[in-house]
């Protein structure tokens, strides 16, 4: 049994040594005559211990193989041959075959090794008969000075020591080393014990005097015992285990090595008397490689999956100081509910939240591995790339320490590897063509890594050919993937990613294309996976750039938890768009039913509904009102309360108490969305939006589609997973899951602003913008805390000031005393909250607001809606007025009296965006569209331009190349900002010529980020 | 770590399912909980009682009755299970009766529902009979056999079948 530990062990640890070695052996490649003594000795070690290693645990093949790579790497370690090309190849061969088995922990996978360790010795042969080694002769039959019948052999025994008899001139050896013979004689002891030795009488004792040692000592290896003594014996014998006289005649010495591959004659094999049998039964057989040759060059070693990690010792400690905090609070907690006092319960509470979160992400850290664990594998494809392919490539790799959950890091080797692939096959030009472009001969290709926007952003750039548009838009309308008129609108950037449509891969015209698109959709599905998103951009004849944006982890995502009939559900909130809530007699009269199907209209969209507890054939419950417990709901006919007037009474009173109508219903529509359409999703009710756990699915569980994965709930019970577009397959919406990016109009559309209606109380109505809110939540007066006269509520862990309207603003009235409030908390750097006593509504403005009244800057303007007056809100203004300086005050010093022009056709927004910079003293200029920009800009002297992208008359995006075609203006500094989706509208922006872009969303990034650019430009 | 190659005896676990007794060898259970909630998989096939959370692991649930009876699910909030080994967990025990490959049982903890848990008994293996050939075929390839016992005979049951039912199943 114990065979087995030790087997797995020594797989282990050779997965370890086995690291590094690869990139050793190509900086030795690289370095040519001078080899980094700590690479070859790195890679040294690494060799000799699997070697060792192996022969203990009786893998004679892999030792073999090793032993032969570690031969020639000692001879590059001592000088005598230097790393080739040849050599290294041999290396790399040998080191392929050890990783595949090492890898899937079988030495059946071994094979093939024959001609790679003859090869190997052959060099060493080649090496040593150049007479530089130099060469411990090993003679069979020499006299043998000792006779070990009469030394005293125990302590080689006792620690299975090897024993050595050898041959030293010692003035010779003194002469060179510069020592006496006594520091010699030290020297010798330092390696082993010298059993016996023997001075032979000569003639001239001051020329040459010949002495003779038995040493027992623990290195197995001549080469590196006499190296390492710094002596050149003039003979040497080791010896074997057999020959070594044993005490009683029992006991044998159970050794594992065969001896070094010596030169004239070879070592008798040394048997290992093996105690332990061989590996256990259990494991399934593997297949064995068929052919290694069938191999492409190219190759990546496909990693097994780990059954053991390694983790910064840094983050272990973190954890157990974590830990021990847990401990304390745990304690605390025990005591305080010993003595019944909950007061300091809640301050436990606390820092159990806080404890509990920390080692939550420290946990979530130790499955992150740095991504440079898969770009490290490229220098070797890159290199084996430009042999067979005979281009010149450079590969530069950055950002290899920038981490990804371990799932994802495993999973991604293989669609970079098309991606570089192509890089170079495709996208590189031969080194003639190169030269024509002038352009230098050596291709480059780059692979980095870096954190963007809280996700990692991989690039890989290329300096070769390009992808011309135009001959995509071709080739798409040719193999019918897309119309003329549609082709002809699209831009350049959509026209790259016609390369990742699926007809796309089955194109052959490697000659007429810049012969990507083999396989790209696969590419593309394979980072979709983990929620990866690629972009493509090109210029003809200069380069290619493929950036591909991932999630930090897998593991957790944000959903939003449910529950039908006593049921919880969890749906992952990359997939909500919003929650609808219907009470009362919405619940029947909004939801229609068209064809027996129900739909209910959302802002003038139709939206098909299903029902949860249908789709799931969950058997509707009820409540007994008794037993409060649930059961099944036993009526045969559910009744129909669609009508007025059901023709089933079940409800024996009549008027008001109507449970049709009754205030008490309640139910909410979750709005998905799966690629490009939606649907809505019944519940009856909405527990929460939490970060949850995913936990995969039982075999069993798999077959159900519907779920994605299992979750545990903070209170500990379990909840499904839904599979979005699973459920809406089953459910029997049909949605189009292909994510086809349609091309947007122009229109002004996308400036019409969703607000959030509310009321403080009183009468007046007020509006905030929805993309500058978080949450509105209903919390109760009691939860508020008061502090040197102001309010504050708890959000989350901190806690975060509250204003309410009356305070602010004069003349309107109060809240009242409503035992419950709304807060507004807004979505802006520091969250505050804003108290509302009612929610009214979300509706979409009109662009036209009338300015609001005068010397009061909070609201910034009135408008109409459905038909009462409404005061918009300015955020920003709110914040100060309550927490003056809650914005840091660096802001206002840097951008002090700057001019800015500020295009944007949306008088709400610029008024928004406007007071905003006005309030950091920065003078404003409002232009409505890109031509009245480009005026002022000609006439006045900016500093900067803030422009929205779609404007009539004149674009952001025109206004941008037209400054920056002109000489005056071409390092101004420019920022787009939209409302449009970022990931189509940054590109796009950037590509015309700003410098940066913002989402409309996010107003004091807006600012941050404008200041940078503004600070570049003055640096410049 | 001595081998025994014929075992004489081996210890059975019995408990009660639906007025009938089985049992399983004690070397693949891993745990018996008490009465645990249980959530209900909706959709999924009825051999399947839903899934249960011990100490934050998922243990899949999987009800006797209805696999060898086709019964209709009962619908349980609460569930007493018998929770079997991984392959993982079974490793090193490699001389197993019945000699299903330990593989099936898989990676991920999957537990039987029962009522009531019975004596843990020390049976000769000579007192294992055989399945009376007249039961249903389908039901034959679940069961090791059944031991006799004075007072009732004990059904015993291949968990390794049990859990793959997907591959036995016509």
């Amino acid at each position: 049994m114990a065979q087995n530990d030790f087997v797995d062990e020594f797989f282990a640890e050779a997965r370890e040594q086995l690291l590094t070695a690869e990139e050793d052996v190509l900086a030795l490649e690289q370095s040519g005559e001078h080899p980094d003594a700590e690479t070859v000795n790195r890679l040294f070690r690494a060799l000799h211990s699997i070697k060792g290693g192996a022969a203990c645990v009786d893998l004679n093949g892999i030792k073999e193989l090793a032993h032969a790579m570690e031969n020639v790497v000692g001879l590059v370690r001592e000088g005598s041959a230097a790393p080739t090309r040849a050599v290294t190849q041999l290396l790399l061969d040998g080191l392929d075959r050890l990783k595949t088995c090492i890898a899937s922990a079988d030495e059946r996978l071994l094979t093939d090794t024959g001609t790679v360790i003859e090869g190997l010795t052959g060099v060493v042969n080649e090496i040593r008969t150049q007479g530089n080694a130099p060469k411990p002769e090993k003679d069979g039959t020499a006299e043998h000075y000792f006779d070990l019948k009469r030394c005293d052999l125990s302590v080689v025994r006792a620690q299975s020591l090897h024993l050595y008899e050898f041959a030293l001139d010692i003035v010779l050896e003194c002469k060179k080393s510069n020592c006496t013979p006594a520091e010699l004689y030290q020297k010798i002891c330092s390696v082993g014990t010298i059993i016996a030795d023997y001075n032979e009488p000569v003639k001239d004792p001051a020329r040459t005097m010949p002495c003779f040692f038995l040493l027992a000592t623990v290195i197995d290896d001549p080469e590196i015992l006499f190296p390492g003594l710094e002596v050149i014996p003039v003979s040497f014998y080791r010896y074997t285990p057999e020959e070594i006289p044993s005490a009683n005649g029992g006991d044998r010495v159970a050794r594992a090595e065969t001896g070094a591959a010596e030169i004239k004659k070879p070592l008798p094999e040394n048997k290992t008397t093996a105690v332990k049998s061989t590996s256990g039964k259990n494991r399934p057989a593997p297949k064995l490689l068929t052919d290694d040759d069938s191999r492409p060059a190219a190759s990546v070693a496909v990693p097994v999956d780990e059954q053991a990690v390694r983790i910064p010792v840094e983050l272990l400690d973190k954890l157990m100081n974590l830990v021990g905090e847990l401990v304390v609070v745990r304690n605390r907690n025990t005591q305080l509910i010993i003595a019944g006092n909950t007061q300091e319960l809640s301050v436990v509470n606390q820092r159990l939240n806080t404890v509990t979160m920390e080692i939550q992400m420290t946990v979530m850290r130790t499955r992150m591995r740095p991504v440079g664990n898969v770009f490290s594998r490229f220098t070797r494809v890159v290199r084996d790339l430009s042999r067979t392919l005979g281009k010149e490539i450079e590969l530069d790799i950055s950002g290899g320490d920038v981490e990804l959950d371990k799932s994802i890091v495993d999973n991604i080797a293989e669609p970079l590897t098309h991606l570089v692939r192509n890089a170079a096959d495709h996208g590189l030009e031969a080194a003639e063509d190169r030269l024509l472009a002038g352009k230098p001969a050596v291709g480059h290709i780059s692979l980095s890594a870096r954190h963007q926007a809280g996700m990692v952003n991989i690039r890989i750039d290329d300096d070769g050919k390009g992808i011309d548009p135009h001959l995509l838009r071709s080739a798409a309308i040719e193999k019918g993937l897309c119309t003329l008129s549609a082709a002809t609108a699209m831009t350049d950037r959509e026209a790259f990613e016609l390369i990742l449509l699926p007809g796309f891969s089955t194109a052959s015209e490697v000659t007429d294309l810049s012969g990507r698109g083999v396989g790209m959709d696969v590419v593309k599905t394979s980072f979709q996976k983990f929620g990866g998103i690629i972009e493509i951009q090109s210029a003809a004849g200069a380069g290619t750039t493929i950036s591909i944006n991932l999630p930090l982890t897998l593991a957790i995502i944000p959903a939003l938890i449910l529950t039908v009939e006593g049921q919880c559900f969890a749906i992952p909130q990359v997939n909500v768009n919003e929650v609808v809530w219907l009470h009362g007699d919405e619940v029947y009269q909004s939801i229609h039913e068209i064809d027996d199907k129900e739909v209910y209209w959302l802002r003038g969209k139709m939206l098909p509904l299903m029902r949860l507890s249908k789709v799931l054939e969950i058997r509707p419950t009820y409540r007994d009102p008794e037993t409060n417990e649930r059961k099944m709901d036993r009526r045969k006919q559910a009744p129909d309360r669609r009508q007025k007037q059901g023709n089933v009474n079940h409800d024996k009173r009549k008027g008001p108490r109507d449970r049709r109508t009754s205030i008490l219903n309640s139910l909410y529509i979750i709005v998905l969305q799966v690629g490009s359409d939606q649907f809505g999703l019944c519940v009856e009710t909405i527990v929460d939006t939490e970060e949850i756990v995913v936990k995969p699915l039982h075999e069993h569980l798999e077959k159900c589609r519907v779920y994605a994965g299992i979750t545990v709930l903070g209170d500990g019970s379990t909840a499904l997973i839904i599979d979005v577009p699973e459920l809406a397959r089953t459910g029997g919406v049909r949605c189009d899951t292909t994510d086809t990016k349609t091309v947007k109009s122009r229109s002004s559309d996308d400036d019409r602003q969703k607000m959030l209606v509310f009321s403080a109380g009183g009468k007046e109505r007020f509006a905030l913008p929805l993309s500058l809110l978080l949450r509105v939540d209903e919390v109760s007066v009691n939860e508020l805390q008061t502090s040197g006269g102001r309010e504050y509520l708890r959000f989350g862990n901190s806690v975060v000031p509250l204003v309410r309207l009356e305070k602010v603003i004069n003349n309107i009235s109060i809240c009242g005393d409503s035992p419950y409030l709304f807060t507004i908390i807004p979505r802006i750097g520091k969250p505050i909250g804003v108290a509302a006593a009612e929610i009214i509504d979300i509706v979409d403005t009109e662009n036209s607001i009338e300015p609001g009244p005068v010397g009061q800057n909070i609201i910034i303007g009135t408008q109409l809606v459905d038909g009462h007056l409404t005061g918009i809100l300015d955020l920003c203004a709110l914040v100060d007025a309550v927490e003056p300086g809650w914005y840091s005050s660096e802001d206002r010093n840097k951008i002090k009296q700057r001019r800015v022009v500020l295009v944007e056709d949306s008088s709400f927004f610029s008024a928004l965006l406007g007071s905003y910079l006005r309030g950091i003293g920065v003078l404003v200029t409002v232009a409505v569209n890109g031509r009245e920009a480009l005026e002022i800009v000609e006439h006045t002297p900016v500093d900067g331009v803030i422009s929205d992208l779609e404007m009539p008359v004149m674009d952001g995006f025109e206004l941008a190349r037209h400054l920056r075609s002109s000489e005056n203006h071409r390092s101004l500094p420019l920022m787009g900002i939209s409302a449009m989706d970022e990931t189509v509208a940054r590109p796009r922006a950037l590509d015309a010529g700003f410098d940066a872009f913002c989402s409309k969303g996010n107003l004091p990034r807006i600012i941050s980020c404008f200041e940078t650019i503004l600070t570049k430009a003055k640096m410049r | 770590m001595a081998r025994k190659k014929n075992m004489s005896s081996r210890q059975i676990v019995t408990f009660l399912l639906d007025d009938v007794v089985y049992g399983f060898d004690i070397r693949i259970i891993k745990e018996i909980t008490p009465s645990v909630p249980i959530t209900p998989v909706p959709l999924i096939r009825h051999e399947i009682s839903g899934i249960v959370t011990i100490r934050g692991l998922v243990v899949l649930v999987m009800d006797i009755a209805v696999i060898l009876g086709g019964n209709k699910q009962s619908i349980r909030s609460m569930a007493q299970i018998m929770i079997v080994k991984t392959t993982r967990e079974l490793g090193t025990v490699t001389d197993f009766r019945p000699s299903f490959d330990a593989e099936v049982l898989g990676d991920k903890p999957v537990g039987f529902l029962f009522d009531a848990v019975g004596d843990i008994l020390s049976v000769e293996t000579s007192a294992i009979e055989g399945t009376p050939s007249h039961l249903k075929e389908h039901n034959r390839h679940y069961m090791e056999g059944v031991i006799n016992l004075k007072s009732q005979p004990v059904i015993l049951l291949n968990a390794g079948k049990l859990i793959s039912i997907d591959t036995t199943v016509s």
